[in-house]
This record gives C-alpha cells, sequence and structure tokens, in this order.
C-alpha cells in the first residue's frame, strides 16, 4: 500500500514537473488579417513612423479617405496589395515597398521621370574598353591620364583592400573619376570606404535624426554624420564624382560627402534622393514593408531626401556630346586643368 | 540620482543575502526549451520554435534562508506562421533569496527574485535595425513549495514562483536598435543612464515558474528533471512579450 502511494506520488509529480507547458497556454491568437485590419496596421504604423510627411507635404488622414472606401472584406489577396501598394505609392519614396511573394511594390518616380544620361554600352566600349581592373566592386581604367573608376553598386564589400589598391593607382594618374550613375545604394559603409581615403581631416557631412514617436515632430536632436580619415594611405588629390538621377540612397549620402570635400566635385545631375534610412516591419497576413525613418540635412540644412545637387549641371541638350559621354569629358576637363 | 541610489541598494540587499554560506550547491542543466516571441516594433505576429537551454547555478541552503542562483542561456530559431525567421537570443541571471517563518506551513517558503534578462531578436527580414533588444533587472515576491519523500526522504520535490513588480528596463529605440541617447553625441555613461526607465508594476511584467524534481544519491549529489517556464511584457518606445517553457536535466553536486 506505502508502495502504491509512493508510486502515485512520484508520477503525479513528474507530471507537474514536465507536463505544465505553460508558455503554450499563454501564447496570444494570431492577430486579425482581414483586409481592413491588414490596411489599418499599415496606414497607422506608416502614420506613426514615417518621417517625411511634413518635407513632403502629405495629408495621410485624406489618403486614408481615399483608399480605405477600396478595402473589402471580399477581396482577394493581389487586389488588396494593389490598393495597399498605390496607398505607399503617394510617399513618392523609393525606400518605401510592400512586399509579398508574389510582388512588390515601388514608387521609381524619382529616377523614372528623368533622363539618366548614362550609356552602359558607351561606357565600357569608349572608356573601360576590354582591358579595364576588376577592384572588388570597382571597375577602373585610364583614360587620358585620369584614373576612371566605375561603381555600379554599393552593396558588394568594399575593403581597405580594394582601396589601398586605388590609391597606389592614383601615383600614377593626374585625377580621379568616380562614377556612380545609376548606383542604387547599398551599404553605407562602402561609401565611408572610399571618401576616408580622400580626406586628411576629420568632415561633417551632414545631420541625422531618427523618429521617437508618433508626433509629426517626434524627431531625435540632429546627429553629426562623419568622416574620420582612414590611418593608413591616402589620396588627396582633385576627385570628380559623376551622378544621376539614378543615384540613390547610400550614393546620395557618397555624392553629399565628396561635396564637402574641398578638391571634390560633382558632375552631371542631381542624385535621386533617398535619404531616409528604411525601417522594415511585417502586416498580420505575413507581407512585409520598408518606410523612410530618418531624416539627412546637409549642412545648411537642406533635406537629403530630394537629391544632392552638383556642382556643374550637365543636363542642357547642348551639353551632349555625340559618340561620348559628356559627364566624363567634362570630368577629364575639370581635372586636368 | 534617486533611481542610482535605488539600484544601489537593490544591490547592496542582493550581495548581503549572497554573503551568507550554507549547504552550497553548484547545478547544471540542459534540455529544449520553447519559445514564443512578440516584437511590436516589428510585426503584431507571433514568432515561435525550439532549441537546447543551458543554465548553470549556485545555491546556498541554510536553516532558515536559502539563495539561489540561476544563469541561463538559449538561442533559437523562430519562426512566425508564414515561416519568417527570428533568431532569439536570451540570457539571464535570476537570483531567489527564501526564507522560512514560522508561522509558514513547513513545507512553504517566502521570500524574493531579482531578475537580469538580456533579450535579442535578429528579424532575417529587417535589413537594418537590428537586433531589437530589451534588458531588464527587476526585483519581486518568490514563494516556494518543497517535499521530501520515499523510504529515505531520497527524492525531493520543488516548485517556486516569481512575480517581478519594480525595477529597471534598458530597451531598443522607437525605431532604431540602440535607444535614442546612444544615438546623441555624448559619454555612454550618460546615454545608459538616459536610457534607463522604471519597470513599473502591471506595465511592465514579467514572473516564472520552476518545478524540479530530484533523487538524492549516495554521495549526496542529486539528479533530477525540470520545467522552467517565464513570462515576459515590456513596454518601453515599443511593447515586447514573450514566454518560453524549458525542460531540462540536471545535475546537483554539493560543494
Amino acid at each position: 500500500m506505502r508502495r502504491t502511494n509512493l508510486l502515485i506520488r512520484f508520477l503525479l509529480l513528474t507530471l507537474a514537473v514536465i507536463a505544465v507547458g505553460c508558455e503554450e497556454i499563454i501564447e496570444p491568437k494570431a492577430p486579425q488579417a482581414s483586409p481592413n485590419a491588414i490596411f489599418e496596421h499599415l496606414w497607422t504604423d506608416i502614420n506613426n513612423r514615417y518621417s517625411f510627411f511634413e518635407e513632403k507635404q502629405i495629408d495621410w488622414e485624406a489618403k486614408k479617405d481615399i483608399y480605405s472606401p477600396l478595402i473589402l472584406e471580399d477581396m482577394s489577396p493581389f487586389e488588396l496589395f494593389d490598393v495597399l501598394g498605390d496607398m505607399l505609392a503617394e510617399l513618392e519614396d523609393g525606400h518605401v515597398n510592400l512586399l509579398s511573394t508574389f510582388n512588390r511594390s515601388r514608387n521609381w518616380s524619382w529616377y523614372t521621370d528623368f533622363p539618366l544620361f548614362f550609356d552602359e554600352q558607351l561606357i565600357y566600349d569608349k572608356y573601360l574598353k576590354t582591358d579595364y581592373r576588376i577592384i572588388g566592386p570597382l571597375h577602373a581604367q585610364t583614360v587620358n591620364d585620369i584614373l576612371y573608376v566605375r561603381n555600379s553598386s554599393f552593396e558588394r564589400k568594399l575593403t581597405a583592400r580594394h582601396m589601398d589598391e586605388i590609391v597606389r593607382l592614383m601615383q600614377f594618374h593626374e585625377g580621379l573619376i568616380i562614377d556612380v550613375r545609376n548606383n542604387g545604394g547599398g551599404n553605407l559603409m562602402n561609401a565611408i570606404t572610399i571618401a576616408a581615403r580622400l580626406t586628411d581631416e576629420e568632415l561633417t557631412y551632414g545631420r541625422q535624426r531618427f523618429k521617437t514617436g508618433p508626433g509629426r515632430s517626434d524627431f531625435t536632436p540632429w546627429v553629426p554624420l562623419r568622416i574620420l580619415p582612414h590611418s593608413g594611405e591616402k589620396y588627396l588629390g582633385k576627385v570628380a564624382v559623376l551622378t544621376n538621377r539614378g543615384s540613390y540612397s547610400t550614393t546620395t549620402f557618397f555624392a553629399q560627402m565628396i561635396n564637402t570635400l574641398p578638391q571634390g566635385r560633382l558632375f552631371g545631375d542631381q542624385t535621386g534622393g533617398g535619404a531616409g534610412t528604411p525601417a522594415y516591419a511585417e502586416l498580420p497576413n505575413g507581407w512585409t514593408y520598408r518606410f523612410s525613418a530618418s531624416q539627412v540635412i546637409d549642412l545648411d540644412g537642406t533635406q537629403l531626401e530630394f537629391g544632392v545637387q552638383v556642382d556643374e549641371l550637365l543636363t542642357h541638350p547642348t551639353d551632349l556630346i555625340p559618340g561620348r559621354d559628356h559627364f566624363i569629358e567634362a570630368a577629364i576637363n575639370w581635372l586636368k586643368e | 540620482m534617486k533611481r542610482l541610489l535605488i539600484l544601489a541598494f537593490l544591490i547592496f540587499i542582493q550581495l548581503l543575502a549572497l554573503a551568507q554560506k550554507n549547504q552550497r550547491t553548484i547545478l547544471i542543466n540542459t534540455g529544449p526549451q520553447n519559445t514564443w516571441e512578440r516584437e511590436f516594433a516589428y510585426s503584431p505576429l507571433v514568432y515561435k520554435g525550439s532549441s537546447m537551454g543551458f543554465t548553470l547555478g549556485y545555491s546556498s541552503v541554510g536553516e532558515k534562508k536559502t539563495d539561489e542562483v540561476y544563469l541561463h542561456y538559449s538561442r533559437l530559431p523562430l519562426q512566425n506562421g508564414f515561416n519568417a525567421g527570428l533568431t532569439a537570443t536570451h540570457a539571464s541571471v535570476m537570483t531567489y533569496t527564501f526564507y522560512k517563518a514560522d508561522w509558514l506551513p513547513e513545507k512553504f517558503a517566502l521570500g524574493w527574485s531579482n531578475n537580469n534578462a538580456l533579450s535579442l531578436r535578429n528579424f532575417e527580414d529587417s535589413q537594418n535595425f537590428n537586433p531589437r533588444f530589451d534588458f531588464h533587472t527587476s526585483f519581486g515576491p518568490a514563494m516556494r513549495y518543497q517535499t521530501f519523500f520515499g523510504n529515505q526522504q531520497q527524492w525531493r520535490f520543488s516548485s517556486q514562483a516569481n512575480w517581478q513588480v519594480i525595477g529597471f528596463l534598458f530597451s531598443a529605440s522607437y525605431v532604431t536598435s540602440p535607444p535614442d541617447a546612444f544615438l546623441h553625441e555624448q559619454s555612454t555613461f550618460n546615454a545608459f543612464w538616459q536610457s534607463i526607465r522604471f519597470f513599473q508594476p502591471f506595465q511592465q511584467q514579467d514572473l516564472g515558474i520552476l518545478n524540479q524534481l530530484f533523487y538524492q544519491l549516495s554521495n549526496g549529489n542529486e539528479i533530477g528533471i525540470g520545467y522552467r517556464f517565464h513570462y515576459t511584457s515590456l513596454e518601453n518606445a515599443q511593447r515586447s512579450q514573450r514566454s518560453g517553457g524549458h525542460y531540462f536535466f540536471q545535475l546537483n553536486f554539493k560543494l
């Protein structure tokens, strides 16, 4: 009898120890994923955390009035996606997207509405040719004793060794051209890696602030954005950077870094902007979205979201040179002066 | 300054408690841990999954007073219902101090607990502002039930619970990973100080249960199994919630 009691007691206690999955009992229910709930979630989060409503003079409440009636409880996911994508497109921001398994909404008017003045075939035929150097993500070639460097993206890692090679090559060249046209951005560290080789003193190139709350003016104080000079070899001669409306996001930051260099000069067309760092979030139905959650201004207080202006604007039809890239030619002329 | 004094006072009490010397034991346990997590700054969806959890602990048992310290670590690959991933890292230092009051039934002890818990959340689909995180150090009451049974009282079952009611919270900001104060140009200490928030009763919640069953070996050491449950809900710039159940096998070594 005593053994039986002991056994029962043992079994009950064992059960108490291991069979109490409290974490499963209190697990929250999945949020409502109806079209209306998804719309409300997206509209509210953008309302609370998007950073450029005032600068772009967007009445987000009015957008709700426009798009909310288009949400129907029996609409298909494809229809819902289109309505939500159209609503987000009102922000006219390349850092705003809705992502599903079947599509990605976007507004690329920051470059599609403008000529790009960039013919890749011409660049490779006339300037880079076939024997250009491939230095990490950079393509480099000597053009009239100038080192022409094409950087099509800041996505790929640019290392100190890559920049060591660029700086070494500059011993044999009279000037440097960095072509970042149609560079849609990437990792800001790659832009800093280049700029840090072009200065021997600390430079403040802009100021940044982040959203801190749902109010339109809920931001952190402005924080300086700086370039710290590389401790090793540097190139401190003239630098021409070529930009166009397709130069976006990190490339806008890079253009602004060059803007602050005393020996730097921007050629071509203004950048496309994209200075708001995108934050990512998820909807109740598993779709994700991103949106700008910060602002950057230059040293004069101008928002970089709308692009960095160039020193030498080359968008007039009379600037064009048949059979040549007039951005590169203008840069060479300046570097040869 | 007021917050600093309160923190110093609570830490002082904690150190006093640990300074007592009695029957001392080192424990180690491991086993599967189920966890769910929800971080409203990124998603209203629950992420859940399982992995192994590890705990290293120490206890000091006296006639009237027991002190325990548990260092727990787990790294868990979690998924939501749409197969999006989140890597969650949890680390905590949990202490209990129990007193056997004369007016309490023999098998019960009352006391207090201190939880110092860090949670890191890396959302795989979020390319910026990872990881989201929170750290809290909090204090609250604890209760324990313990019974011995078997022919030679070689079996021991204990169940203890804690509820954290007051403390401090340090967590990711409204948008960015570091708290806002770390984005300003100032010393790390100042930034840290400005980022601390009160862990307020009913606004922040943290509670746990620890059930254990041990068999004492002839050399005085113990082997056993257990289940550790915790639930945390923190509200700062954003709200985060998590809960986990750790099923473990444990070895206790008497010192």
